[in-house]
């Protein structure tokens, strides 16, 4: 018990450095925002409650920020993820031509962004839709997402396949109950990665369309953030940060119960 | 060289006594008497020479020249003339209890030391250039430092690399300010020019009683460069301009390592920063209420939030204009109006007279935009095709386009310089647009001028940018910032030609200021919507880049997110 309780002491001392940087440098910056989303300004401090809140579930410009953030996951991860398992895929099981070209799937992740958009500029100079974005947050994103799940397809065991072969099963059977199983874990962290990655296409966005104010299919969440943060109403961004984080740590924890749902 | 005799003088008798003969000199700048000495600051020309230049800490290199001066002290009761070892000597100054301090170039900026224990030397790169200095108010505690540009305050004690001086008179131009004189009263009597290009001196009486030489630097920051700079009135500033998104999270953080900010009310914070209250009220400081009443009522009206708190304090209000000279535009048939179209017509009328006239396109354009949007928030209306219309069609860059040197020839002319290029230029001018109040104001005495305001906006009045000066309430040194707007404010109160005082008295009596006046007086501030909404779509839509529907479109749907957010 005693060799026990040494242990498990020496753990939380192991993790109370990162523990304190979380708390210090996440946490109470967190109930700080928390709070200015409560008053009416940081001069006069009065507890407003929940009435910003209630402005800005009730701005339409937040509401389209929303819907156009929603949308970019909704439509751009699941064409992600599909490409990069695709990708992976073949990565994995060595068709030649594709493991030669592994390389350029990890450029995007590498090159500066600045110098995506000029190229981007350049090719898609309709901006009627919000294709461009799309494809730039996939294009930017495939790389991660390749490098995982490719690490996830080599860490099956042959010996299973082999031994599942031997026992009859085809190529199917070999894939849905073998291989998705094993990589669902990384799949689903994959997934939950590009989620969150898609609320911080923001800075590719502002330097495709030049400007604070996009086009109206563009203006995600970032921009009315940005926005509110240089027209100094930090009251309209603490409450848009806070129901924005709300909204991600569900999009998780759903994420995460689906998970274990599935592994069961 | 000449030669320069040294006498003594008895006010009395009138007798003359000669002391000492200065020789192999081209001018003596300055003497002064200490105990049984008398030191003289003198120039040999022809030992003018460049000096190797010097190099920083912080990799700036410094180019000067060893101007030829010459510091020496003369016995009185001997007669006998002593050049003092003293390299690149600037100036010096005694004090009443015989105290002689002496400064000069070195490192890059100065050293001031007591002649008598030279080992006493303070440093300082931080004055930028001095010409002269003198002791004022309490001997030994306080010197005057004439530089280029300003008057400022420096006391001895501070005269180290800590600290700046402390700016107590802006707009001075002592090139010649050998003359520089000062009592223990406080008032300091200058022989300086009205401008930075007039030649005509004269003898101007400075009252800095009320500069109070204590305390630390106000921190002042910005986004943006102000013409218009907060006035120390007797504290040291300390200007830090940020980008918008580092100004922005420097408010937003609460900062305590500012004490004031400057914004201007055609910055899209600026109405924000009204509204939500985010700088210290300035009702309880003695004279800001008052001051705010003698102004225009539309500043204090701008100024005041629903609540009654006045949380920016106004320094500076601009409104664009044109001045012109009366004579030669009547004889030419060129009548200005505050319609649209006729001034247009007028302009055209000039260009087909003359090129010395001076009014951008830009300029004409904006005044337009920003009129247009003080009043309307949509640009779907039939006003805004109109004026758009008009603006691409008639408001060309061949005709609208600007003469910067007309403006160095109303300043020269009207300082009474002798320049027969800017004169010639001068009798030809027609018009100019003055964009800054200092260029209104160092014009005003001209006789032969007038003014007439940009083309008004649908509500007949003049936009005007407002530079206001707002005080964190969170800043550590909160009693001396609201110290220095208690001075500040004492100080605006007695200005002169400020362009915000209601009083007209205050005010030059040319026709030339009292069409400044009135133009002032009709004006209206307008927290101004980001340029980024619509000036770049605009130039698009002019260019034939775009159509005019097109750009309401666009325009439109960010000035809604603009405003609505």
């Amino acid at each position: 018990m005693k060799k026990y309780l040494k242990w498990n002491t020496k753990c939380k001392l192991c993790l109370l450095p990162s523990l304190l940087g979380t708390v210090v440098f996440f946490v109470v910056p967190y109930l700080r925002v928390l709070y200015y989303s409560l008053i009416d300004n940081q001069f006069r401090r009065n507890l407003v409650w929940f009435d910003n809140y209630i402005k800005t579930l009730t701005n339409k410009y937040f509401l389209l920020s929303l819907k156009n953030s929603l949308l970019l996951i909704v439509i751009a991860v699941p064409i992600l993820m599909t490409l990069a398992l695709v990708i992976s895929l073949a990565l994995s099981y060595g068709i030649k031509w594709v493991r030669k070209t592994r390389f350029a799937f990890v450029l995007p992740m590498v090159i500066p962004t600045a110098s995506i958009v000029l190229i981007w500029r350049s090719v898609f100079t309709d901006s009627s839709t919000a294709l461009p974005i799309y494809l730039l947050f996939i294009w930017k994103n495939i790389g991660i997402c390749i490098v995982l799940l490719t690490a996830a397809f080599t860490s099956i065991e042959r010996s299973l396949f082999e031994a599942a072969r031997l026992d009859g099963a085809n190529s199917f059977i070999l894939h849905t109950k073998i291989t998705l199983p094993m990589i669902a874990p990384t799949v689903f962290f994959t997934a939950l990665l590009s989620i969150v990655n898609s609320f911080k296409i923001f800075k590719e966005s502002y330097l495709f369309y030049g400007t604070n104010y996009p086009p109206d299919h563009s203006y995600t969440l970032q921009y009315y953030m940005n926005n509110n943060f240089l027209k100094l109403d930090y009251q309209s961004l603490a409450t848009s940060a806070v129901l924005t984080s709300i909204l991600v740590f569900g999009i998780v924890m759903a994420g995460i119960f689906i998970q274990r749902r599935f592994d069961r | 060289m000449r030669k320069f005799l040294v006498c003594s003088v008895d006010i009395n008798s009138g007798e003359v006594e000669p002391i000492c003969e200065l020789d192999e000199l081209d001018n003596v700048e300055k003497v002064g008497v200490c105990g049984d000495r008398l030191y003289w600051l003198g120039e040999r020309r022809s030992e003018t020479k460049p000096v190797e230049p010097f190099t920083t800490e912080e990799g700036v290199t410094i180019y000067f020249e060893d101007t030829g001066k010459k510091m020496g002290c003369i016995d009185l009761e001997s007669g006998e003339n002593v050049l003092l070892d003293i390299e690149f000597p600037v100036s010096f100054a005694v004090s009443d209890n015989g105290v002689t301090v002496y400064a000069y170039k070195s490192e890059g900026g100065y050293y001031f030391a007591d002649l008598a224990t030279s080992d006493n030397k303070r440093f300082t790169n931080k004055l930028g250039s001095i010409t002269n200095f003198e002791f004022f108010k309490e001997s030994g505690e306080f010197a005057i430092v004439g530089s280029t540009e300003f008057m400022g305050v420096l006391p001895v004690s501070k005269a180290d690399n800590e600290s700046g001086v402390i700016c107590a008179v802006n707009n001075v131009y002592p090139f010649f300010a050998s003359e520089l004189c000062a009592s223990e009263t406080g008032y300091v009597w200058l022989k300086t020019a009205d401008s930075a290009m007039s030649y005509e001196k004269r003898i101007k009486r400075y009252d800095l009683r009320n500069t109070a030489v204590k305390g630390n630097p106000i921190r002042v920051i910005s986004s943006q460069y102000f013409t218009e700079q907060p006035f120390a009135a007797g504290s040291e500033i300390q200007m830090n301009q940020l980008s918008g998104e580092g100004f922005a999270l420097t408010v937003l953080s609460l900062d305590k390592s500012y004490d004031a900010a400057m914004i201007s009310s055609d910055q899209g914070v600026a109405n924000d920063i009204k509204e939500k209250g985010s700088f210290y009220p300035l009702n309880d400081v003695p004279g800001v209420s008052e001051y705010l009443d003698r102004c225009f009522p539309y500043i204090k009206k701008t100024v005041t939030d629903p609540e009654g708190n006045i949380c920016m304090f106004p320094i500076a209000v601009e409104i664009p204009l044109i001045a012109y000279n009366e004579k030669i535009c009547s004889e030419n048939g060129i009548v200005f109006s505050s319609e649209l179209e006729p001034f247009i017509q007028a302009v055209k009328r000039a260009s087909t007279i003359s090129e010395y006239y001076d009014c951008t396109r830009y300029w004409l354009v904006q005044t337009q935009l920003i009129g247009y949007l003080s009043k309307n928030h949509s640009f779907d209306t039939e006003e805004f095709r109109r004026l758009a219309t008009l603006l691409k069609e008639q408001c060309t860059e061949d005709i609208f386009k600007g003469n910067f040197e007309l403006y160095s020839a109303l300043m020269t002319v009207q300082n009474g310089m002798d320049d027969l290029y800017y004169t010639s230029i001068y009798e030809k001018t027609l018009f100019t647009q003055l964009l800054y109040r200092i260029q209104q104001i160092a014009l005003i005495n001209d006789e032969n001028l007038r003014a007439v305001p940009l083309p008004l906006s649908g509500n007949g009045k003049s936009v005007a940018v407002c530079t206001f000066l707002c005080v964190n309430p969170y800043s550590d040194r909160l009693s001396e910032t609201l110290g220095f707007i208690e001075n500040t404010v004492r100080t605006m109160s007695s200005a002169r030609n400020s362009c915000m005082l209601a009083d007209q008295s205050t005010y030059e009596s040319t026709a030339f200021a009292r069409d400044i006046y009135s133009i002032y007086r009709n004006g209206t501030i307008f927290f101004q919507i980001p340029t980024e909404i619509y000036a770049e779509d605009f130039e698009r839509y002019c260019d034939g880049a775009l159509t005019l529907d097109d750009f309401i479109t666009e325009a439109d749907r960010k000035l809604s997110a603009y405003l609505n957010e």
